[in-house]
């Protein structure tokens, strides 16, 4: 499905602040891969989505989705292959704009906009019986304007308009790292439905250690812009938080930071 | 005797508002701060007057002026989006460049249209039309055009352009070309701002090269007034707001001449209205606290 | 509540309109009150100029405030937007003449009324601008005064005074028409006197200076023309010039009072005077269709002597004796 091959990315080449965010960098994900992402701060998971999306152009390698090459696509022209849902709850979602006009601007996600009426009697009925699916009352308030809804509120919105046209790949950055505890898991509920039911691939991004465990089927780990660990199956099964870190130490020949790690 | 200047204002009102719809979709609709309706106001006027007088038909001459208002909207927008020069930079070059460019449209600084066959000297020769042709006519252009924009911002393409004002990394990420969004919304709102232009130049049967000084102010207040006054739930009732907000914008300069005051004081009680306008929510806010 | 307060905001605001209007109607009418409205597009030193030569002119002969004449004098600042506010309260106020200084203002007030007698001054070209159908006949309701320069005297003048001249700089605002009309004039009449001429423009008053630099070297004398961006940065011009040894001639006096060489020309006061005369025929019943625009009648020479003496310059007796000198 997804298919990152010897990518790099250096930032700020030639000066003092030069860095390797991405380091050659190799990545294949099958259909149906839930993929969790972890690593210490500065360590590319978020360049490494960036890439992917499109936000900036790799200096070499190629980035594929189901043998299409998309390595010097325009994020724009991404956008009908990818969806994205951001870790601040508020750039999911046009504030000044009502629930269901943003809904309907991600149904056409990847499409030609046209001079047509944006929103019909039958996308209100779709986008009904979806918000109700959230659980959070948000049915009865298609024509309020996002502004007035809560942070968990938008990012729940934002998953949801991330995969009313089912995606090729999705791509999770952090996207419960703003939210209060119950709000999270909430979203995380959410995400781990959605995805299932979609049958969707998927890269989540946490520092969440245990959350990185728990869901999807496959962990990768990366520090200073490369892929240190990748694990699966039994293997992942197994796993423990503790057995991670050491993993990681041996790897890297480092300390991971890990207090907000196993505090988060 | 002052239901003439009633008459008179609203008229004014009704054809500056026009110009205050454009500043509208820049401003607000797009987040973008476009000086250049200064010089586009202007280019619209000219265009049409040396059009007329020329000879060709003054509802043709308005329309070319729409053009050519769309056309000084286009090369901001590129100058924006492909050279990456700054939203309020832009706006100054296109109005730099739009100064001498009306001259040559002109051909001189200023031209008479005193007459010349205009829209409103044919409209006003229809039955019934002799005292109110001007102000139907207006009234009925910009009820057309303020429809336009609203079913405009209600499609596809409409929502995708306010998005771009809005939100623009997420949008793009949904597949719109935001470059695009941005050269077409301020070609839309030039395109509206020449025909404003042009619709003041024939009324007042005259074009010349200054006219355009503080039209962008004029607009910018107009846009507030009529935001805070109207409120902004919706933006159906944004669109009527802002159309509002230019005619009362007119009004207040009508009394403030009839007050008597100094027409030097003009400026300055321009600035206040708008700093009126846009403390009064906030200053509410906090008498309703205090009590 | 908002909205009850946007319409009550408006219904105030128009009522206020008309009920200033009743108010003002009901005045004293006990003698005859002249009611003038004075409509001016900017602030400048030849159209105050105009003005208050026409106000003295009516004082004079009789028309005094507070005895049988009350006057409105609206200045638009330079926006025209606010230029045709005025004109419609003027227009809708049923005075007895306006006085439309600077063609923006004529048009303007041409616009906004047909009946009210419109006495415009300070317009180069009346008939170019439409206001009247001819010079010697207008055929409408607009008559005065124009201060169309006798540019021809002027580039004579300048013949005379330096004889070894080839090569005239002449800058102007580009956007005043009034600046473009005399600078057409001014290439004839110098073609005719076997004189080129360098054009210089400016969009800023800023601009002058550099303008004015721009011309050293490359002309022997400076003509200003009654431009109302370069006189009022005429210090700029005379500062350049009388360095580089390059006499200026201007188009009016005021710039010889800063320290150009000479003009032969319009005074503004003097056609402020004029048009004031033409106000009174007007109130006297006369009607201004019928009324020619009227061209300044004598022209002043203005010299300046301590520029004369700099330069070192012969003045022939003719003009000396005519002249009026200024230091």
């Amino acid at each position: 499905m997804l298919s990152v091959h010897q990518v790099l990315k250096i930032f700020n080449r030639g000066t003092i602040n030069q860095k390797t965010a991405l380091d050659n960098v190799n990545l294949e994900l099958l259909q149906n891969d839930f993929v969790t992402v972890i690593g210490s701060n500065g360590a590319g998971k978020s360049t490494l989505l960036n890439a992917i999306a499109g936000n900036f152009m790799v200096d070499s390698g190629k980035i594929s989705i189901e043998s299409i090459e998309i390595t010097r696509l325009p994020a724009h022209k991404r956008a009908n292959l990818i969806s994205r849902v951001f870790q601040d709850p508020l750039s999911g979602t046009a504030a000044s704009m009502t629930i269901e006009e943003n809904l309907i601007m991600a149904f056409r996600r990847g499409k030609v906009r046209r001079l047509r009426p944006a929103i019909g009697s039958k996308e209100r009925d779709l986008f009904r019986l979806e918000l109700e699916k959230l659980g959070l009352g948000l049915e009865n308030r298609l024509t309020h304007r996002v502004s007035l809804l809560s942070g968990g509120q938008r990012q729940a919105l934002t998953l949801l308009m991330a995969t009313l046209q089912k995606p090729k790949l999705l791509l999770l950055d952090e996207h419960t790292a703003a939210l209060d505890p119950k709000t999270a898991e909430k979203v995380l509920e959410l995400t781990c439905g959605v995805t299932e039911q979609q049958q969707l691939t998927t890269l989540m991004i946490t520092h969440n250690l245990d959350h990185a465990l728990t869901f999807g089927n496959r962990t990768i780990m990366m520090h200073e812009g490369r892929v240190i660990l990748d694990i699966k199956g039994i293997e992942r099964n197994n796993m423990t938080i503790s057995i991670l870190l050491e993993m990681f130490e041996k790897a890297s020949g480092s300390h991971m930071n890990t207090d907000r790690m196993i505090l988060a | 005797m002052s239901a003439q200047i009633a008459l008179g204002t609203t008229e004014q009102g009704l054809m500056y508002a026009i110009m205050v719809l454009g500043v509208y979709l820049t401003f607000r609709i797009l987040n973008y701060a476009d000086l250049s309706v200064d010089g586009s106001f202007t280019l619209g006027a000219g265009t049409a007057a040396s059009l007329i007088v020329g000879g060709t038909d003054p509802w043709v001459a308005t329309g070319m002026a729409f053009i050519a208002g769309t056309l000084a909207g286009l090369f901001t927008g590129i100058l924006h989006t492909k050279f990456k020069i700054t939203p309020l930079l832009s706006g100054i070059l296109t109005m730099t460049a739009l100064y001498s460019i009306n001259l040559r449209v002109m051909g001189r600084a200023n031209i008479s249209l005193l007459g010349s066959q205009t829209v409103f000297s044919d409209f006003t020769k229809l039955p019934f039309m002799e005292e109110y042709g001007v102000l139907v006519l207006s009234l009925v252009s910009v009820l057309f055009l303020g429809s336009i924009i609203y079913f405009f911002l209600r499609t596809e393409l409409g929502l995708a352009l306010r998005a771009t004002g809005d939100n623009e990394l997420m949008i793009r990420s949904l597949g719109v070309n935001t470059d695009l969004m941005k050269i077409l919304g301020l070609a839309l709102s030039n395109g509206l701002v020449a025909f404003a232009g042009s619709f003041v130049a024939q009324n007042q049967e005259f074009a010349d090269v200054s006219m355009g000084i503080g039209m962008i102010i004029a607009g910018l207040a107009s846009v507030i007034i009529g935001e805070v006054l109207i409120g902004t739930s919706s933006i159906g009732r944004t669109i009527i707001a802002v159309i509002c907000g230019g005619i009362l914008y007119r009004v207040i300069i009508a009394v403030v001449l009839q007050l008597g005051l100094a027409p030097t004081d003009l400026k300055l009680i321009t600035s206040i209205i708008v700093i009126t306008a846009l403390v009064s929510p906030s200053l509410r806010k906090k008498i309703a606290s205090w009590r | 509540m908002k909205k009850l307060l946007a319409f009550g905001l408006s219904l105030v605001l128009l009522l206020s309109l008309v009920g200033c209007g009743t108010a003002n109607s009901t005045g004293n009418e006990e003698q005859k009150q002249l009611k003038i409205g004075i409509v001016q597009i900017v602030e400048h030193p030849a159209l105050d100029g105009a003005r208050e030569g026409f106000l003295e002119t009516l004082k004079e002969n009789g028309y005094e405030v507070g005895k049988n004449l009350t006057f409105d004098y609206q200045n638009a600042q330079g926006d025209q937007s606010i230029l045709q506010s005025i004109t419609q309260k003027f227009a809708a106020a049923k005075l007895d003449l306006v006085l439309a200084i600077a063609t923006p203002s004529a048009q303007a007030m041409a616009s906004a009324s047909k009946d009210i007698p419109i006495l415009i001054t300070a317009v180069t070209d009346p008939v170019e601008a439409k206001l009247v159908n001819s010079m010697e006949k207008p055929g409408k309701n607009v008559t005065g005064t124009t201060d169309m320069n006798p540019i021809k005297e002027q580039f004579e003048l300048m013949q005379k005074l330096v004889p070894t001249v080839k090569k005239v700089g002449i800058i102007y605002n580009a956007g005043e028409v009034n600046s473009q009309v005399q600078v057409a004039i001014a290439k004839k009449v110098a073609t005719d006197l076997g004189l080129e001429v360098v054009e210089a423009t400016v969009t800023t008053s800023a601009d002058v200076l550099q303008a004015s630099q721009s011309l050293v070297g490359k002309v022997d004398t400076i003509y200003v023309p009654t431009d109302n961006m370069v006189v009022s940065a005429a210090q700029s011009v005379v500062q350049v010039a009388n360095k580089n040894k390059i006499p200026i001639i201007s188009g009016e006096s005021s710039v010889v009072d800063k320290g150009a060489l000479a003009t032969i020309g319009i005074n503004y006061k003097m056609l402020g005077k004029q048009t004031g005369e033409m106000a009174i025929r007007v109130f006297k019943g006369e009607k201004p269709q019928d009324m020619p625009i009227e061209a300044q009648k004598e022209f002043d020479t203005v010299i300046n002597q301590t520029t004369v003496d700099l330069f070192g310059i012969t003045v022939p007796e003719d003009i000396s004796k005519k002249a009026i000198l200024v230091k």
